[in-house]
């Protein structure tokens, strides 16, 4: 009699590019059981403060709940300290969260994002157990390896002999690598929620993708 | 003390078919429990009414969705009792509940269902779909098991979000005769469900038509997609 098995991974693609004081979060509205789909239209992105967001990709129950603590945590900081806490506060705040699951983790990978205390836009990327980095464009979920190679090659110029920079629209760049992924990963597709932030404000849209 | 847990469904009922429409949301299953292969209660309802505010389906292991029902009436009737002017709507049981079943589920005893929950809330239809992980999801319409690969698909093509009751109930009934076609777990006894602003209403369970004289099941060797002659 083999034991039950808690973790069962509903798929999807979170991607997130930062540049100056701006950062664009992309999110994928599919959620799918093996070979079924249970939503095509689910938003994985939950903002955390006036400038910081959350992309989940993983499990969609452990990813609920990592969202609904963070957010009390959040409520808790304000109560207490007067304001909102800084990007840089909750990406050690996510990783000392995941990581109190050690031995049962969250079935989470998780993309931390939005403008930091500097003005800054940043990307911090975690595994399940709450390992984190700065970076400046990060891809989590079934579609990561699809992502990053394009990101990789559009952002860095890897795998291209020519002198490059990325100097263009990051949403335009967001929106072609979900296309991309929804093109060979079965589990990404529906539609993008994407994200732009800046200390100018937030402009949220809905991007369509190939529903196959 | 020995310990157990749920590792593996026992009693079980198949699909569970819902979808929003005019008046409120529609909800239909078949009337079966099956032990394993065997057929072995043909007449038990697989939804049930959680006061005024909700209607609940389950599929999965039989206990555990009169377990839930125990549970989500126990709720309902302390904040009856409370009598604070509040009252709990089908949002908040679908929240609860996902909530105790992650909890289970963490516990590696999970209440082994994928449960559909349709109501009100804030005036607005609400249809939420609740797995044995705690998984919580909204939507226009829900399939659980099977009804997935097979109607599903028949569902998506047809819905509107203006059905009416018969428009509604047309659909959901070619769902549910495909699955007696073709999952083997099915039956051909349904009963269909319904809430609305004016609560919680059961249709009597009936036996629908099947047509297996149809030509793709008879002279199965004639048949041009057999391969074996």
């Amino acid at each position: 009699m083999s034991r039950f098995n808690p973790y069962n991974d509903n798929g999807g693609t979170v991607v997130a590019v930062a540049q100056g004081s701006r950062v664009v979060i992309g999110g994928d509205t599919r959620i799918s059981n093996g070979y079924n789909i249970l939503s095509r239209n689910y938003n994985k992105v939950t903002q955390l403060t006036s400038t910081t967001f959350i992309a989940t990709s993983g499990q969609v129950t452990d990813a609920q709940t990592l969202h609904k603590l963070l957010l009390a945590k959040v409520a808790l900081y304000k109560h207490q300290h007067g304001n909102e806490p800084s990007l840089r506060a909750l990406s050690k705040l996510l990783c000392v969260t995941l990581y109190s699951r050690r031995f049962f983790p969250y079935y989470t990978f998780n993309l931390l994002c939005g403008v930091d205390d500097d003005g800054q836009g940043k990307v911090f990327g975690y595994d399940a157990i709450g390992s984190f980095d700065e970076l400046k464009y990060g891809a989590q979920g079934s579609g990561q390896q699809l992502s990053m190679s394009i990101l990789d090659n559009q952002m860095k110029g890897t795998n291209r002999t020519d002198s490059y920079s990325f100097n263009s629209d990051p949403v335009g760049l967001v929106k072609d690598v979900f296309n991309a992924v929804a093109e060979r990963d079965i589990y990404t597709g529906d539609h993008v929620l994407i994200w732009d932030v800046s200390p100018q404000g937030i402009n949220q849209s809905t991007f369509r993708l190939r529903s196959d | 003390m020995e310990k157990s847990a749920t590792v593996s469904p026992i009693l079980t009922g198949s699909s569970v078919i819902a979808v929003k429409y005019s008046d409120g949301i529609l909800m239909c299953t078949d009337t079966l429990a099956s032990y394993g292969s065997m057929a072995m209660f043909k007449e038990i309802p697989r939804m049930a009414a959680i006061g005024k505010s909700t209607l609940i389906g389950a599929s999965g292991e039989y206990s555990d969705f009169q377990e839930i029902i125990r549970i989500l009436r126990q709720k309902d009737t302390d904040d009856f009792i409370e009598h604070d002017g509040i009252t709990l709507n089908a949002g908040h049981f679908a929240s609860y509940i996902s909530s105790v079943m992650y909890g289970k589920r963490n516990k590696g005893n999970p209440l082994y269902n994928s449960l559909l929950m349709g109501g009100f809330v804030n005036s607005q239809p609400y249809l939420a779909y609740i797995d044995l992980y705690g998984t919580h999801i909204l939507g226009d319409y829900h399939v659980t098991g099977f009804a997935h690969y097979i109607s599903k698909p028949i569902i998506a093509a047809e819905w509107r979000p203006d059905l009416t009751e018969e428009e509604a109930k047309i659909l959901i009934e070619k769902g549910m005769k495909v699955l007696w076609y073709r999952d083997a777990r099915a039956s051909d006894r349904i009963q269909f469900a319904k809430i609305t602003r004016n609560g919680v209403e059961f249709d009597d369970p009936y036996k629908f038509n099947s047509d297996w004289d149809q030509e793709s099941f008879k002279n199965y060797s004639l048949n041009p997609l057999y391969p074996y002659n």
